[in-house]
């Protein structure tokens, strides 16, 4: 199974975690406290997330501490950005267009 | 001076959303937006010149069709035609159509599938593109346009080769060299 960030923040539990653990590193114990879904069904989502590089995960003794690893972010919104921009020249192309449009129009309507 | 209306995106389940205030009156908007005759003006980014073909109307078929100019790279000289059919078509207010990508060039095809994630036979040539066009002053239309995707990996695989490939950004270069 590939992974990538996209599938990582497309499930709103995914993201839930991913904002506690911006704020806070915390144990696996302690991220559960937080949802009201299995632990084992927690387990599952963290290791989507750290399969997904937005996770990492150490061993302390006998705890384990989930740290977010937000930089990878920063791919989804560059991606977004790209497509925004793309759609931005369209617009902005339709927008002067209009704008021509509606000079002609004022000339013409000066004319009659 | 007037400031630039801001283009904003947003996701969706299986969708993408964007939504842009256009400084002219609505039935204008609607008019540039959809009649073919205007669409070969504005459609294709400056490297490309656009043709266009509809029949204005619910179950009305249309064709745009991107050729890459003499000042656009290989790899952009296409041609792209995007076709489909009108499932609603209210003016001024709403068009829905079909988007139909499989007359694109195979080698444009292949770097799709390739971005998406764990691929297993999803159609990504097709989506559903709606277009709703509402007035909030006199002068000035908010137009919302979503796109929807057979799931959400075909979505992200079009995030995907945007990046790749610096579509947007070759785009913007091109740009800045040719005369405006």
């Amino acid at each position: 199974m590939r992974r990538d960030v996209f599938q990582a923040i497309a499930d709103p539990r995914r993201r839930a975690i991913l904002s506690l653990l911006a704020l806070q590193t915390l144990t696996l114990n302690g991220v559960a406290v937080h949802f009201k879904i299995s632990r084992p069904a927690i387990s599952k989502h963290v290791k989507i997330l750290t399969e997904c590089g937005l996770i990492k995960i150490e061993q302390k003794g006998r705890e384990r501490f989930c740290t977010a690893q937000l930089q990878k972010l920063d791919e989804v919104s560059d991606w977004v950005e790209q497509y925004r921009r793309f759609w931005e020249t369209k617009l902005d192309s339709l927008e002067e267009y209009l704008a021509e449009l509606q000079k002609k129009e004022k000339k013409n309507d000066r004319k009659k | 001076m007037t400031e630039k209306n801001e283009t904003v995106v947003s996701l969706a389940s299986k969708e993408v959303i964007i939504t842009r205030v256009i400084n002219a009156p609505r039935e204008l908007v609607f008019e540039a937006y959809t009649n073919p005759e205007h669409i070969a003006k504005w459609f294709g980014p400056r490297i490309f010149t656009a043709t266009a073909e509809a029949e204005l109307r619910k179950g009305g078929k249309y064709c745009y069709v991107m050729i890459g100019t003499d000042q656009a790279p290989p790899e952009f000289k296409g041609p792209f035609p995007l076709k489909g059919v009108y499932l609603e078509f209210i003016r001024p207010e709403k068009v829905i159509q079909t988007a139909d990508l499989s007359d694109h060039p195979d080698d444009w095809k292949e770097l799709i599938k390739s971005n998406i994630l764990n691929y297993n036979g999803q159609d990504f040539l097709h989506s559903v593109m709606s277009v709703i066009f509402e007035e909030i002053e006199k002068n000035k239309t908010k137009v919302t346009i979503t796109s929807t995707f057979d799931s959400d990996e075909v979505r992200d695989a079009y995030f995907k080769t945007g990046m790749k490939e610096g579509w947007a950004e070759s785009l913007d270069k091109l740009e800045e060299l040719l005369p405006k």
